[in-house]
C-alpha cells in the first residue's frame, strides 16, 4: 500500500520572508513553462565577435542550449548542454530566466540568461583556467527570436 | 590554441599574455549596499562586502520580519568587462542553506549593482526555482 504525504500547511523554511509559501503536496504540476525560451535566438547586434546564435530546445521536459560563437568561415559550434529554468516566483510556472554552463578545460563560461520584452538577454560569465593571466569577464549581448 | 580556449574572438590573443592566474580588483565592490526595492519581500535587504586577502567577502541579509536574516558571508569570484582590465565590475558568490541554494551573479552600471540571483529548491517543498533582478545601491555606513 503506497502512503500519500499529507497536506502540508508549512510555509517551508526561509531565508527572505517573500520564499515563504504553503507547501501543497498535492500531486499538482508545477513544472516550470520552457516555451517561452524555445527557439533560435539571434544576436542583436550583426558584427558580434561573442555569440552569434542560441538554440533553445526542449526535450522530453528538458531545457538545452546550443552555443554558437563568431568565427569564420564557419560558426563556432560550442555543442549542447542542458540548461535550469527558473520561474519568476516561488509559487510560479512562468518561464523568467535559465542558467547553462560550459566547460572547455581552459574556459569556465556560466550563461544567466532572462527574458526581457521579448529579448533573450544573456549575461556570460568567463572565467579563464590555463594560466594565461587573461583577466575573467563578463559579457552581456541581446537576442531576438 | 583551438577555438575553444576563447569564447569572443577578442579573447584571442596574438601575442603573449602574462603568465599566472587572472588579477581582477576587487575593491570597487567593497562597502555597504541596499536594495533600492524597500517593499519586494523576496529581495535581499543588504550586503557588506570586504577585501581580504585580495579575496572579495560577500555578507548578505534577506528580507524577513523583524530583523533581516543574516545569510553569513562567502567568497566572491570577480570578473572585469573584457580580458585586458584589472577592475572588477562583476561577482558571483554562493550561499547554501541546506534546502536551497541560491546564486549570485552582479555587475556594476552606473553607480548601481544589479544583483540575479537564481534559487534551488532541494526540500521537495513544491516551491519553483526561481529567479529576480534587484538593484542596489551603495551607502556611506553600516547603520542600515
Amino acid at each position: 500500500m503506497i502512503e500519500l504525504p499529507l497536506k502540508n500547511m508549512d510555509t517551508g523554511k526561509y531565508f527572505r520572508a517573500g520564499d515563504q509559501a504553503e507547501l501543497a503536496n498535492d500531486g499538482v504540476d508545477r513544472t516550470i513553462e520552457l516555451a517561452p525560451f524555445v527557439g533560435t535566438w539571434i544576436n542583436t547586434m550583426r558584427d558580434t565577435q561573442g555569440f552569434v546564435k542560441l538554440i533553445v530546445s526542449n526535450r522530453d521536459g528538458k531545457l538545452f542550449v546550443r552555443a554558437f560563437g563568431a568565427a569564420a568561415p564557419d560558426l563556432c559550434d560550442w555543442g549542447e548542454v542542458e540548461a535550469h529554468a527558473f520561474a519568476d516566483r516561488v509559487d510560479s510556472r512562468k518561464g523568467a530566466g535559465f542558467g547553462a554552463h560550459y566547460d572547455t578545460g581552459s574556459i569556465d563560461v556560466a550563461f544567466q540568461a532572462n527574458m526581457n520584452l521579448g529579448l533573450l538577454v544573456l549575461l556570460s560569465f568567463n572565467r579563464f583556467k590555463d594560466g594565461s593571466g587573461r583577466a575573467n569577464y563578463i559579457c552581456r549581448e541581446f537576442f531576438h527570436r | 590554441m583551438t577555438f575553444r580556449d576563447f569564447t569572443s574572438v577578442v579573447d584571442y590573443r596574438t601575442r603573449e599574455a602574462n603568465s599566472g592566474p587572472s588579477r581582477v580588483d576587487p575593491s570597487p565592490f567593497a562597502g555597504t549596499w541596499v536594495n533600492t526595492n524597500d517593499s519586494a519581500p523576496h529581495r535581499i535587504a543588504k550586503l557588506v562586502m570586504s577585501v581580504r586577502d585580495g579575496i572579495l567577502m560577500v555578507h548578505a541579509w534577506g528580507y524577513c520580519t523583524p530583523e533581516p536574516c543574516d545569510w553569513g558571508e562567502v567568497p566572491a569570484e570577480v570578473y572585469a568587462d573584457s580580458i585586458n582590465s584589472q577592475t572588477a565590475m562583476s561577482f558571483t558568490a554562493a550561499f547554501d542553506f541546506g534546502f536551497m541554494e541560491t546564486s549570485l551573479q552582479t555587475n556594476l552600471k552606473r553607480g548601481t549593482m544589479v544583483i540575479a540571483t537564481t534559487n534551488k529548491f532541494s526540500d521537495l517543498s513544491g516551491r519553483s526555482d526561481y529567479y529576480t533582478r534587484e538593484f542596489f545601491y551603495e551607502i556611506d555606513d553600516d547603520s542600515f
